[in-house]
């Protein structure tokens, strides 16, 4: 088999492997919110739950299909699915499908520099510190890092939102947009509502990314590869990006994959110090709410994404590193 | 000479109309200065959509969009709104007649048809435990409303304060209110029209209604600012961002108080809390709770002086047992709940439980291990509440343990009576629910939290429920707070005040017991410093 072919078949078997996990992640969205303690309907109607009459509160459970077995309800479910109808939120008064196209457009708009700009960061300073390792350099960004890297998402950001928003009024003091604005004057006016929130995510991204980057790129500098190429009379600027980085970087795309997965959801912190409506609150109100069907639709979309962030850095480190996707793996 | 007269009358005549013209003029300049064309209030509640059926915007639709058949006054007082007037011969049968120039906001009369459409409408379609009660409704002409409750409810008034009214002509054809999320679905008859919400900005707006049926308030366009935490919200206070904030059912936390003190330009009302901002319940289903003297005996181990220190900053009042916070209407004077561990203990040990087997901690009276559980929410103070109130515990020798739920295993525990005690605060509006002085909580026909199963207590609500009279009333819920004082379905741990900051630049706020600064006081009275 030529090496295309080798390739072709990897990426076959990754897809397969994606597809099961899907449908095991699938079941797993609807089981986990229903073993979940808690009732949606109880908890829609609240502390006066038990003064409706049981006849109001049979009629909103058959109303959102909870009053069939739990097994019926899951194959409603995976039909549901077939078709892409996510269904209707118990309790925000609104398609699911509608609640996550508000909410993801903003995540994304948020997560997506935040995962660019905090791994070119650690990208470069981590290589810087690896490559100068044990001197002032490495030392002062290593030490900026791990304080960084310590600190509590919300700390930073609400340092970050006293700082420059408060005191310094520079930046608005929370949500996306300033509203009454169009055109060009709506997007610099987001774009001025969104700088504190993404610089915030990047640095926390890039903190712990700089780390590895950091240990990976002094490390490999005792490779005897990077002797040879010393002793080829290679300069030390042509080594770290033409030879190191390029080994850096498989454990570096995973980490940015992984990362891009788990800060569209993870984004929690920053959308509630900036008072922002992004997925991490939606996630959060649903689960609060025992809401099924906005949770099921919101793990769906992660799991979309996780997933896809992972085939995309399977498929980008056999392009990094072309012995992955060889024959043996 | 009739000349020289009527060139005097005629100078006169002049003068008197420049000397009115001058004082219209003036009052004018006096309206329009007392004119606020936007008041900014910020919040942490988070309104999702203009839904019928979005709780937090109908906090809103009842204070500015919508108006119910009365309202209350400053003192609690009901007062008329959409209804000139009501009479009830036996608290069963009410007429309202109602005022017949008010509009809707797209410029439809309302009539008593559309109250009780309202009134059958919204239960019909999204539940509602206010209006089980009521039996029939009629509509005999265009301003009449008879309203017949299944049996007397003299209280019958508090529920109708939650009443949202809406146009029939719009909501006739919507079949499902849940998925209505038009702007139609904002039109109301009260003095403020819906203008617009923009959920990336945090932001709805209402504006002033010209044609409102009881005049123009003073207030032309209120804007709501949501934020997701109250310490981003107190800094655009501070910036002067905001004129005011607002929490339903709540203040600020005390935390803040500091730096508005620091602020010239803020000012704060003290807010006296008509609910009761933490209590402790026992499930009288389950024993010991069910005896009153183990009841009695966590009233003397609870250390109200700590926790008031701890949970209010000055800002609160040890409580009575009576449960009912002072200031509340017919508020009695019952036995003041203090701190006594060895009495406590005293009384504990005449219940039985003892330390049978020398571990520090009582054991039941059989002898078996005894671990109390306190259920807590997990977001709310309630969780540190709880660890004070193991720590009391623990001292006289109850080996208490905490467990931790969120609102939603909370409310499914508690609603299953799948608890031991726990930990809640009961709102304003709440203790006005039922036959009010908490008998909402408290009775087990209603949310029944303490699963009283005592006739002579439900003869009481009843009773309160028939009262025909002021005095009447004041003497039955005299004796609820006695009851509530002997038996202690519930223990108070504090009593507080809210604090409501506000921005200097206007002032005039007058606080309402159901909504607090939002009131009619505030939207007609206020006006700039």
């Amino acid at each position: 088999m030529t090496i295309k072919g080798e390739r072709q078949t990897h990426i076959f078997r990754k897809l397969m492997r994606y597809g099961f996990t899907l449908f095991l992640i699938l079941s797993l969205n609807f089981a986990l919110p229903r073993m979940m303690p808690g009732d949606p309907i109880a908890n829609l109607l609240g502390e006066q739950a038990r003064r409706n009459d049981p006849q109001t509160i049979e009629l909103l459970k058959a109303e959102y299909g909870l009053d069939v077995p739990v097994h019926i309800q899951y194959f409603r479910y995976l039909k549901s699915l077939t078709r892409l109808e996510l269904g209707y939120s118990i309790h925000k008064n609104s398609s699911v499908a509608g609640l996550i196209a508000a909410r993801l457009r903003w995540t994304l708009l948020l997560v997506f520099p935040s995962v660019v700009i905090g791994s070119i960061l650690a990208l470069l300073l981590g290589s810087l510190a690896g490559f100068k390792s044990r001197s002032p350099t490495d030392y002062v960004l290593t030490a900026l890092f791990l304080i960084l890297y310590t600190c509590p998402t919300f700390l930073l950001a609400m340092l970050l939102l006293s700082i420059f928003s408060f005191h310094l009024g520079l930046f608005p003091l929370g949500n996306l947009t300033t509203g009454g604005t169009t055109g060009l004057k709506y997007v610099l006016d987001i774009a001025w509502h969104l700088i504190l929130p993404v610089i915030s995510l990047s640095l926390l991204g890039a903190s712990y990314k700089f780390l590895v980057v950091r240990n990976s790129v002094s490390q490999i500098f005792d490779k005897q590869f990077v002797v040879a190429a010393r002793a080829k009379g290679l300069t030390e600027r042509r080594i770290l990006m033409v030879h190191v980085i390029r080994n850096v970087l498989p454990p570096f795309i995973s980490m940015a994959a992984l990362s891009f997965g788990f800060m569209v959801s993870g984004a929690l912190i920053v959308e509630i110090v900036f008072s922002l409506n992004g997925m991490g609150t939606l996630i959060y109100d649903a689960v609060m709410a025992r809401d099924y069907p906005v949770m099921q639709g919101c793990f769906l979309i992660l799991t979309v994404f996780v997933l896809a962030a992972n085939l995309a850095a399977d498929i980008l480190y056999s392009v990094a590193d072309p012995r992955i996707g060889g024959k043996g793996t | 000479m009739n000349k020289e007269i009527r060139i005097l009358l005629a100078a006169s005549f002049i003068f008197s109309v420049l000397i009115c013209a001058v004082a219209i003029a003036q009052s004018a300049t006096i309206d329009s200065s007392s004119v606020i064309d936007k008041l900014v209030i910020g919040t942490t509640d988070q309104v999702e959509d203009i839904n019928v059926n979005d709780g937090i915007f109908n906090t809103y639709r009842e204070a500015f969009l919508t108006k119910s058949l009365i309202r209350v006054d400053p003192s609690g007082d009901f007062v008329p709104s959409l209804a000139e007037s009501w009479e009830t011969d036996d608290a069963q049968k009410w007429v309202f007649h109602l005022v017949k120039n008010a509009t809707w906001h797209d410029g439809q009369p309302v009539t008593a048809e559309d109250i009780k459409f309202s009134l059958e409408y919204l239960p019909e379609k999204l539940g509602g435990s206010n209006w089980n009660i009521i039996k029939e409704v009629d509509a005999p002409d265009e301003s009449t409303l008879i309203i017949t409750l299944n049996s007397p409810d003299s209280n019958f008034l508090t529920n109708l304060l939650m009443l949202r009214t809406v146009p029939k002509h719009v909501f006739d054809s919507v079949e499902d209110p849940k998925r209505f999320n038009d702007p139609a679905s904002a039109i109301g008859c009260g003095p403020y029209k819906f203008l617009d919400f923009d959920p990336e900005a945090g932001l709805i707006r209402f504006q002033a209604y010209d044609s409102y049926f009881e005049g123009q308030p003073s207030v032309k366009e209120i804007d709501i600012r949501m934020f997701k935490n109250q310490e981003a919200m107190m800094m655009a206070l501070q910036k002067g961002e905001l004129d005011t904030v607002y929490i339903y059912s709540g203040g600020i936390s005390y935390y803040y108080v500091p730096d508005l003190l620091e602020n010239n330009d803020l000012e704060y009302i003290l807010i006296k809390n008509s609910g009761v901002p933490a209590a402790i319940w026992a499930n009288q289903n389950r024993t010991p709770f069910d005896d009153v003297r183990f009841r009695e005996a966590m009233s003397y181990a609870m250390n109200y002086e700590e926790l008031q220190n701890l949970f209010t900053a000055g800002y609160g009042r040890k409580p009575n047992a009576g449960f009912i916070p002072n200031g509340s209407l017919n508020y009695i004077e019952t036995m003041p709940l203090t701190y006594n561990a060895s009495l406590a203990s005293s009384i504990l040990n005449e219940t039985g439980l003892l330390d049978a087997d020398g571990d520090g901690m009582r054991n039941l009276a059989d002898g078996s291990e005894f671990h109390p559980e306190i259920l807590v929410r997990s977001d709310s103070d309630s969780v540190r509440l709880g660890e004070m109130l193991k720590k009391y515990m623990n001292a006289v020798g109850l080996d208490a343990q905490i467990d931790v739920a969120d609102s939603s295993g909370f409310w499914d525990a508690v609603d299953g009576k799948d608890y031991d005690l726990f930990v809640s605060r009961t709102t304003p509006w709440g203790m006005m629910m039922e036959a009010g002085y908490a008998t909402g909580y408290m009775d087990s026909r209603s949310n029944g939290w303490p699963a009283i199963n005592d006739a002579g207590f439900t003869e009481l609500v009843d009773d309160l429920l028939a009262s025909s009279s002021k005095d009447e009333t004041a003497k039955l819920a005299q004796a609820v707070q006695e009851y509530y004082a002997s038996e202690l379905p519930a223990i108070p741990l504090y009593w507080n005040d809210y604090v409501q900051p506000y921005n200097k630049k206007y002032e005039g706020y007058v606080v309402n017991p159901i909504h607090g600064i939002l009131s009619y006081e505030t939207f007609f009275g206020l006006h700039p410093a």
